[in-house]
């Protein structure tokens, strides 16, 4: 692409329309000072070639005038490919994009809109992204050709650029003709693989994809198939199993409810057994008893004739008894009431023994009492005494009216204030002294008093006065004193104040003089201390009791006292000795005791004694009397007895008898009970186990048919289904699929390596293409820089990645150089790749102030490049140095700053 | 007495060799059981003997099995059927479908007991396991009688195959019994024993219709006549299959090879009732490239089945014309490269005939 023309209106410095151009094919040297817009017009060339012109952002807003609401706008000619083109751009408000291409010597419209600005891009690059342009990466192939401002360096080559540059590089080597072939086989990839060499999916999926997919789908459901089958299998063989088990059980239950029947039949002869033996057993004892009845009824006549006999004899024996305890009782009857007599005169002596101890008792309590009242009698009288000392304190203290300390204080403060005032107004008054030498008489016209004053010879007067004083010796002369004007009256006030303020707290005292007033506290206090001391002395004296009831209680006492003198008149005039009548009343009463223990015993012993005549006397009467009850009974029972009317013999026939009956039926039981013990076990117990078992068995044996039953339902559901059926067919897709698939798997790989080795067949082409770029590159630095630096080594991308210089076996990275053989390396590769890619398009190359670190000699050489470049390409140089490129043969310069000023 | 003996009908069986076919081979082994009813009918047999395995599975579809018994139940008599090791007589089993009880002339012989038949006694052993080491025919007893003991029995002659430990039967089944023939299923192609008289008394009748490539001889059912107790029996095999399957391993040497393998493809009769198992191997010369192709889209397109492995094709060594044509540089070399990865015998020698036949392609259809 050649640059023709630029024009630009309403874009950063640019506020008008400024058209730069017709640029050159070969060098143009575009100038001006810094912050002309050299790089701003690069920018607006880059925007109006790749960017969208409805593109919006900061970015693009930033290249509007500062504070202006301009619509930036640009224009390029151009030619491609030998066409010539006109771009129109508007961007921001109202933003457009138009196309032309001259037809006909005229610009005719191409395209418009988006359209125009992709037309655009693609003419510039062969797979434009769309956005990005702010970065160089997505320029296509000016991210070679131009060089931004301090954007030397060529780094980060977009894929697609090192791509162009290959095909560029490669179209140039390789044969045409298998361009068809190749793109075939490129399409034919492409219908397969992504560019990253994957598969591809979605819409664009191969049939592969599907195939898998319905593969595995079909897969899916030969495992869903397999799995419904194996079910059924295993139904099947469960159903089985429980048929199985089924016969097993029912085998077992007949062999059981055989060993049942059998059972059955020893149980019941058993049964029957111990039925006989239980029969047997009942005769037995029926037979014992009856045995045992006439025995008992034979001994019980006997017994009953014995007995009779007996208690006759008892009742002779009785009856010759009782009198003689008649006698006895009668006797001890007597004794005991002899002893009661002695009892009761013993215990007559009681009162006398009351008296006397009563006598000990009262002289005590008197004795006591006396005691009591006396030392009673003394606490109250301290008492009163204690209270009237107490009396006299408080009608001292009533009396004496004293100020307290704290109206004290408050007086003595008040006078010592007054004092102050007085001072002051003293010191603040005039002090007139007359001494007189005669008598006379002055006139105080205006002092602190004024009036008549008699002077007296060799007597002086004083007055005093402010704030001046005026006094007149009739007669003689006027005086006036008067002196500084001091704050008498304040003074005065004060002193009046504080004068009434002493009278009030000293007027109740009578006295306003502080020592007197200081006496009286004192006083007052001292008083009030003795009032205390008194006080605290009648508390201890009454501790916790009150006067009145220890008044109360002299009270009692006296008439206890009182009492008793009446009852011992003697005792007043002398007193008993409680201690004597005490011994004495305890000697009365201990006799007494003594008489009267020894008396009830007496008497004790005699009721004793009656109480057991009488008791035996009883017995005997008692014992008589069921003597001959039972005599009577006995001989009821005896009639009873004999009642059927059998002698004795007969009887004992009758017993005999029964005896025999008797040892034939234990004969019988017992061989009955020999044949029991010929059943080892408890044939009941064992039939009862076994039919446990049986009943078991059969439950068992239900369960499993109906378990059965159940397996059964569920394998014909299995078997409804049809599983190997299913199976098969599915088997039969998955063989057909995986048939399918293998094949267009094969087919497939086989695209691959197709694809795979012409690529690489090409890769290897280009290598050896991009060899030259490495070379021609190689020279042109060292045209500038010398051999030091060596080889230049440019990778796959394209991008130098280091230098190889001759003395040193191993590249050195390029950060090792400095940075004015760096910008030199750059610029070489820069030329040498657009070099080679102006093979057959004359290309174009900005470069925005670059070699800024390159020193004049250096530049010099670098010139002489440029100048043979420039019969390849257009090189567009921006620089704020023009005077550089002066040497530059064929070069069109072109001052900004000029053109700026001529557009006014 | 004359009867028909068949087996091993294997209705249902799967055939996932044969990839979308399975289903039309599956259904003309139903339409075989239809012909062999009628030749039956036909040759007018007393009765039928279906010595095992006339279903594939236990767990068929069912109306399969109403299907089959439809058919058989078209035979004028009785015929007589035993579980085989592919559909056993177990829980679920087919023979539990009501079709056998509604239709009159099947006997579904489960039990080891003796059974009268028009003429004689027929000794059935049915299978009750897919799996079992005892011989099913143990039990029958040499007994004498004066009426045709036929034995009906499914499993593995001894010494058909040493490693065939399964349901055995002895080599001396028949005479050990005293049968005047037994009847065998099992295996598919037919196979006749005969005893120590050289009187054939025992036979495999073989499947009434081929089930996969290499089976010798099947897709027959065999009619016996037998004249009396003790006489020998009288074997004809009938042609019931209906379908060809046809295994070809096909050389390669030179050019037009190909092209006559096609002109003798496109030979072969009823298409439509042919599987057919094609694989190439030797070499291929570029001129055959489309001759390769019309082979694959002929067998893709005439017969019921047909599948070609031509893996075994390598590029011809002394081949270059078509090379040499492309465009000098990289396809030159490419080509050289895939043809080099194609011979070297390398695990990829697939892969590289295959790009490299792809690139032949496209050559030849850009120079088009």
């Amino acid at each position: 692409m050649i640059l023709k023309s630029i024009t630009l209106s309403g874009w950063r410095c640019f506020l008008d329309e400024i058209s730069v151009g017709q640029f050159s094919d070969q060098i143009n040297i575009i100038s001006g000072p810094n912050g002309v817009g050299k790089s701003t017009l690069f920018e607006a060339l880059r925007r109006g070639l790749m960017d969208s012109h409805s593109v919006t952002g900061l970015d693009v807003s930033a290249i509007r005038p500062w504070g202006r609401v301009l619509t930036p706008k640009v224009t390029i000619c151009f030619s491609y490919g030998g066409v010539h083109y006109r771009m129109a751009k508007q961007f921001l408000e109202g933003a457009f994009s138009r196309l032309e291409r001259k037809e006909n010597s005229a610009f005719r419209p191409l395209a418009e809109g988006r359209q125009a600005d992709e037309r655009t891009r693609e003419l510039l690059s062969k797979n434009p992204p769309g956005r990005g342009f702010s970065q160089s990466r997505n320029w296509g192939l000016a991210q070679v050709l131009w060089a931004p401002q301090g954007e030397m360096k060529l780094k980060d080559l977009s894929g697609d650029l090192v791509s162009d540059i290959r095909t560029a590089l490669g179209s140039q080597v390789f044969d045409r003709s298998s361009g068809p072939i190749e793109e075939r086989i490129a399409g034919l990839y492409d219908r397969f693989f992504t560019p990253q060499g994957k598969v591809k999916s979605g819409k664009a999926a191969p049939p592969i994809i599907h195939l898998r997919e319905t593969l595995e789908q079909a897969l899916q459901r030969r495992g869903d198939n397999l799995e419904t089958l194996q079910r059924f299998e295993e139904a099947s063989k469960r159903v089985e199993e429980l048929r199985a088990r089924y016969r097993q059980l029912t085998l077992e239950a007949e062999e059981l409810a055989k060993s049942v029947r059998e059972a059955r039949h020893r149980s019941d002869d058993h049964r029957i057994l111990k039925n006989q033996i239980n029969t047997r057993q009942s005769e037995v004892e029926k037979i014992e008893a009856q045995h045992r009845q006439i025995k008992q009824h034979i001994d019980l006549i006997r017994s009953t004739e014995k007995e009779i006999q007996e208690k006759k004899t008892e009742l002779t024996r009785f009856e010759s008894e009782a009198p003689l305890k008649r006698q006895e009782v009668e006797n001890w009857e007597k004794n005991a009431a002899e002893a009661k007599k002695d009892l009761d005169t013993a215990r007559g002596e009681e009162n006398k023994v009351a008296r006397a101890e009563m006598d000990a008792d009262t002289a005590r309590q008197y004795v006591d009492s006396k005691e009591k009242l006396a030392q009673l009698s003394q606490h109250i009288r301290k008492i009163e005494a204690a209270e009237r000392i107490l009396e006299g304190h408080k009608k001292d203290r009533a009396a004496l009216v004293a100020p307290d300390r704290r109206t004290l204080k408050a007086a003595r403060k008040a006078i010592q204030d007054r004092d102050e005032a007085q001072v002051l107004m003293d010191a603040a008054m005039i002090t007139l002294e007359i001494k007189p030498e005669k008598k006379g008489l002055m006139e105080v016209i205006s002092g602190e008093e004024t009036g008549r004053v008699k002077l007296s010879a060799g007597k002086t007067a004083i007055i005093k006065g402010a704030p001046e004083i005026v006094a007149e010796l009739k007669g003689v002369a006027r005086l006036r004193a008067s002196g500084p004007a001091g704050d008498i009256q304040t003074h005065r006030q004060t002193i009046q104040e504080k004068d009434r303020k002493i009278g009030e707290l000293t007027r109740p005292f009578g006295t306003a003089d502080i020592n007197r007033l200081e006496e009286l506290t004192e006083k007052a206090e001292n008083l009030d201390r003795q009032v205390g001391e008194a006080l605290k002395e009648l508390e201890t004296l009454l501790g916790e009791d009150e006067l009145e009831e220890l008044k109360k209680e002299e009270a009692g006492l006296g008439a206890t006292l009182t009492g008793i003198e009446k009852e011992h008149p003697g005792w007043r005039k002398s007193p008993p000795d409680k201690e004597e009548l005490k011994r004495l009343a305890s000697d009365l009463k201990r006799e007494y005791n003594r008489k009267v223990k020894e008396t009830e015993a007496v008497w004790d012993g005699a009721q004793h004694a009656l109480s057991a005549a009488r008791e035996q006397e009883q017995g005997l009467l008692v014992r008589l009397e069921e003597v001959r009850k039972n005599i009577r009974r006995l001989e009821d029972n005896y009639t009873e007895l004999t009642r059927d009317g059998k002698t004795p013999q007969e009887r004992e026939t009758g017993l005999n008898q029964i005896l025999l009956e008797w040892d034939a039926g234990k004969a019988a039981l017992k061989e009955l009970k020999e044949k029991l013990t010929e059943f080892v076990d408890n044939p009941e117990a064992a039939l009862k186990k076994l039919e446990g078992s049986l009943e078991a068995i059969q439950g068992s044996a239900q369960k499993t048919r109906d378990e059965e039953r159940t397996a059964l339902g569920s394998l014909e559901v299995l078997a409804a289904k049809g599983s190997y059926s299913a199976l098969a067919q599915a088997e039969e897709e998955v063989a057909q699929f995986q048939e399918e698939t293998l094949r267009e798997e094969l087919r497939m790989d086989a695209i691959r390596l197709l694809y795979d080795t012409v690529n690489q067949c090409r890769n290897e082409a280009i290598a050896s293409v991009a060899r030259p770029v490495e070379e021609m590159a190689t020279r042109m630095l060292q045209r500038i820089a010398g051999r030091r630096i060596g080889r230049i080594k440019i990778g796959e991308t394209f991008e130098p990645s280091g230098v190889s210089p001759e003395m040193v076996d191993s590249a050195v990275e390029l950060v090792n150089l400095s940075g004015g053989e760096q910008e030199q390396l750059y610029l070489a590769t820069r030329l040498a790749l657009a070099e080679a890619l102006a093979k057959d398009e004359r290309q174009m190359v900005v470069l925005d102030d670059v070699l800024t670190a390159t020193d004049s000699g250096r530049l010099a050489r670098v010139m002489t490049l440029l100048e043979e470049a420039a019969e390849r390409l257009q090189i567009i140089i921006l620089t704020c140095h023009p005077e550089r490129y002066r040497v530059l043969a064929g070069a069109q310069f072109f001052d900004l700053e000029s053109l700026l000023k001529s557009l006014g | 007495m004359k009867f028909l003996h068949t087996a091993d009908w294997q209705i249902g069986m799967k055939a996932d060799f044969v990839g979308r076919a399975g289903q039309r081979v599956r259904d003309e082994r139903i339409a075989a059981g239809r012909r062999l009813v009628d030749a039956a009918n036909l040759e007018r047999v007393e009765f039928i003997l279906v010595a095992g395995d006339l279903f594939e599975d236990n767990a068929m579809d069912r109306t399969l099995i109403q299907k089959t018994a439809d058919i058989l139940a078209r035979f004028q008599g009785p015929v007589y059927l035993i579980p085989g090791n592919h559909d056993p007589m177990v829980p679920g089993c087919v023979w539990d479908h009501p079709a056998w009880r509604s239709a009159g002339n099947l006997a579904i012989l489960t039990e080891e007991k003796p059974v009268e038949i028009p003429g004689g006694l027929l000794f059935p052993c049915p299978i009750r396991d897919k799996y079992s080491r005892k011989d099913p025919t143990a039990w029958v007893k040499e007994e004498k009688g004066d009426e045709i003991r036929l034995g009906m029995a499914h499993g593995n002659v001894e010494g058909l195959f040493l490693d065939q430990a399964d349901l055995p039967i002895a080599r001396d089944a028949a005479s050990r019994a005293n049968l005047d023939y037994l009847a065998l299923g099992h295996w598919h192609s037919p196979a006749t024993y005969p005893d120590s008289g050289s009187v054939v008394r025992m036979a495999y009748s073989g499947t009434h219709e081929t089930t996969r490539f290499g089976e010798r001889e099947s897709g027959n059912a065999l009619i016996i006549e037998i004249a009396g107790p003790g006489s020998a029996p009288k074997v004809r095999p009938i042609r019931t299959g209906a379908l060809t399957w046809i295994n070809r391993d096909q050389e390669i040497h030179a050019p037009g090879d190909l092209r006559k393998l096609r002109e003798d493809l496109e030979g072969l009769t009823d298409p439509e009732t042919l599987l057919l198992d094609l694989r190439l191997k030797g070499v291929i010369y570029s001129v055959d490239e489309d001759e390769l192709a019309h082979i694959a889209d002929l067998i893709a397109s005439r017969f019921l089945y047909a599948r070609m492995d031509s893996s075994g094709l390598l590029p011809s060594p002394e081949d270059n014309q078509w090379i040499e044509a492309l465009p000098p540089g990289i396809l030159q070399e490419a080509a050289t490269r895939l043809r080099r990865m194609a011979l070297s015998g390398a695990q990829n020698v697939q892969t590289a005939s295959q790009a490299l036949l792809e690139l032949y392609t496209i050559a030849g259809e850009v120079n088009r």
